[in-house]
């Protein structure tokens, strides 16, 4: 039914879109500070129209809530399609931006440059992705690399080789900030190596947003190739691929996206691992299913992710890594053992 | 398609894997490559469609260098099948046979074109299996898989078909089936085969390469015969005529001391893809 799947892809898409915006909604209306909906509802129209606000109420949902529910979209939607990428190319299904270290990466460039003290917020807030951009991608080449160097690109190696720069990525992360930070330095470290939204502001979605804007249609664009790409590089080739050129223009555009992301949010785990095994067992593997319908899903999963992060022990809040784990890992194995032996959906 | 191969040499890293290689393979004939493991054979397919740059002579397809014409300009006119029925493809078959064609598009179209997908269900129902399209790869047979192959292959309409082992973990039936079809299309094909009675069936030529180099070639009749089969497989063979047509077919009587056989046939290192 090749119709049949084309169609159940666009349903999935228009059902995911709809839930994203509702999503986003309910995420603005629910927290600790006991907001009524039609309060929230008040204040978010009077900034749609432009008449603006003032008082606590009014930062907290504008200010507050609002930057951070669409960052927590933005987040969500970049890490979703950098997985379905990476897994794509890389033919592992393992293969996810955390995973394979790009997220310990970007996370030191990003405290790097924290650690330079550049005092214009504007400049910090160019500084800060471009840097997480470098480090994700010289973590996937040391990843690579490794891999390489142990002899194989099989799966499992190239996860074992992330792993082992996650690990020393992240160890350098916390090092750096446990030396240098003023204040709490162990909520700095856990923000960044789990992941925190607590910290979004409008900047953060202006980032995510011109990120996943700039990356997203490159990736759209080479769906096709993306499904040649599972034949085998020989195969690729014979049908008249660039191989390495694409993997290179790729590789280099998922760092970028990881980077962004990173750079507001810290390392979130397991967003892209799971999403495109989800949506593959619902519209199949052809990339251009796939890609939109697990960045949408991603989307709305961070969404809920984070807010459950700020309200389930209210006051207190979690960083959201915890949570995308915590809700993740069972996924992927309920997932994993559906695909029965193959570890594709 | 005619395929021109003269006194290639290819090398990797810095070691020769094919030496002086010379070969032809004119219009609609099916010439076999045999040899063992590590011989050169998949690196030679390779070179054929300009995947590799040859370190001294040349690949020509019909006059023109290989490695010199575009890649997409090659696939659009030859189509290389790789042995990959154990790769997990999270695909279908339509979705696969439908990348054939690939290079017929623009680079990076959006994909999900009708016309192209009525082209796909051609291909595959010419090779037999246009009740698979809606399976999912991972659920195909060996076979089954096989004929997806063959259908993507097909897509790409190409004139010139190379294939790597392609009767590799088949059944008898599936091997004769992938054979005998390929054979039937009336294009040139050049293919990398393990079984000696499949190449003396279903070739025009064979060429037969040890350690990357020619050790003999022409028809089956010619290059198949115990001396010969010894010198490169290390392996002692009767050779029989069969009864119907004439043909050779092989009886391998057992392995060779290595000291008896006239060249050393020692298995070399794993052949690159």
């Amino acid at each position: 039914m090749a119709a049949g799947l084309d169609r159940r892809a666009r349903m999935l898409t228009a059902a995911l879109a709809a839930a994203l915006v509702a999503s986003i909604g309910l995420a603005v209306s629910l927290g600790v500070a006991g907001l009524a909906p039609a309060e929230v509802w008040g204040i978010v129209a009077g900034h749609l129209t432009g008449r603006g606000g003032d008082g606590t109420a009014d930062a907290i949902v504008w200010d507050i809530r609002a930057p951070r529910a669409l960052t927590a979209a933005l987040v969500g939607a970049g890490l979703a399609s950098a997985g379905v990428v990476m897994q794509g190319l890389t033919r592992n299904p393992l293969a996810d931006p955390y995973l394979l270290g790009l997220s310990s990466g970007a996370s030191l460039g990003a405290v790097g440059v924290l650690l330079l003290g550049i005092g214009s917020t504007v400049a910090l807030s160019l500084a800060l992705p471009i840097a997480a951009f470098a480090g994700a991608l010289l973590a996937l080449a040391a990843a690579l690399g490794i891999a390489r160097l142990a002899g194989s690109l099989a799966p499992t190696t190239v996860v074992l080789a992330g792993i082992a720069v996650s690990q020393l990525l992240a160890a350098c992360t916390s090092l750096v900030i446990v030396m240098t930070a003023k204040g709490d330095a162990y909520r700095q470290v856990l923000s960044w190596l789990l992941g925190s939204l607590a910290g979004s502001t409008w900047a953060s979605v202006a980032i995510t947003c011109a990120a996943l804007a700039l990356v997203y249609p490159l990736l759209r664009a080479h769906a096709t190739r993306l499904d040649a790409f599972a034949l085998g590089d020989t195969a690729a080739e014979a049908l008249g691929i660039p191989t390495r050129r694409t993997r290179l223009v790729l590789f280099v555009a998922v760092s970028l996206l990881t980077g962004a992301m990173v750079s507001t949010s810290g390392a979130i785990g397991f967003v892209g691992l799971i999403l495109p095994h989800l949506v593959r067992g619902l519209v199949g593997g052809l990339h251009r299913h796939v890609l939109p319908t697990a960045a949408l899903g991603g989307a709305v999963f961070l969404v809920w992710a984070d807010t459950l992060a700020r309200t389930m022990l209210d006051p207190r809040e979690i960083p959201v890594g915890i949570v995308t784990a915590l809700v993740g890992v069972p996924v992927f194995v309920v997932v994993l053992r559906r695909a029965r032996g193959t570890a594709w959906t | 398609m005619d395929v021109t191969v003269e006194s290639l040499s290819v090398t990797r890293g810095h070691r020769e894997v094919l030496s002086d290689v010379s070969l032809s393979a004119a219009r609609g004939e099916v010439v076999g490559l045999l040899g063992p493991n590590g011989a050169g054979k998949s690196t030679l397919l390779a070179a054929i469609a300009g995947m590799l740059a040859p370190a001294h002579g040349s690949v020509l397809l019909d006059g023109r260098p290989a490695h010199l014409v575009p890649r997409r300009e090659v696939a659009r006119r030859v189509a290389l099948m790789e042995q990959h029925p154990d790769r997990d493809i999270p695909l279908r078959a339509i979705d696969i046979v439908e990348l054939g064609l690939l290079p017929f598009r623009r680079p990076l179209a959006r994909g999900g074109d009708a016309a192209h997908r009525a082209l796909a269900h051609e291909a595959l129902a010419q090779a037999g299996a246009a009740h698979l399209a809606d399976r999912p790869w991972t659920a195909l047979s060996g076979g089954e898989r096989q004929r997806v192959s063959v259908a993507r292959a097909l897509a790409q309409s190409p004139e010139l078909l190379l294939l790597d082992e392609p009767t590799n973990h088949l059944d008898i039936r599936a091997q004769l089936d992938t054979l005998s079809f390929v054979a039937g299309l009336g294009i040139t094909v050049v293919a990398a085969l393990h079984d000696l009675d499949h190449a003396a069936r279903h070739c025009t030529r064979v060429v037969l390469l040890s350690h990357g180099r020619v050790v003999a070639q022409g028809a089956p009749a010619d290059v198949l015969t115990p001396a010969t089969i010894a010198a490169v497989y290390g392996v002692r063979a009767t050779v029989l005529d069969h009864p119907a047509d004439g043909r050779p077919v092989i009886a391998l009587d057992g392995a060779l001391d290595p000291a008896d056989a006239s060249s050393p046939a020692a298995p070399g290192p794993e052949e690159a893809p």
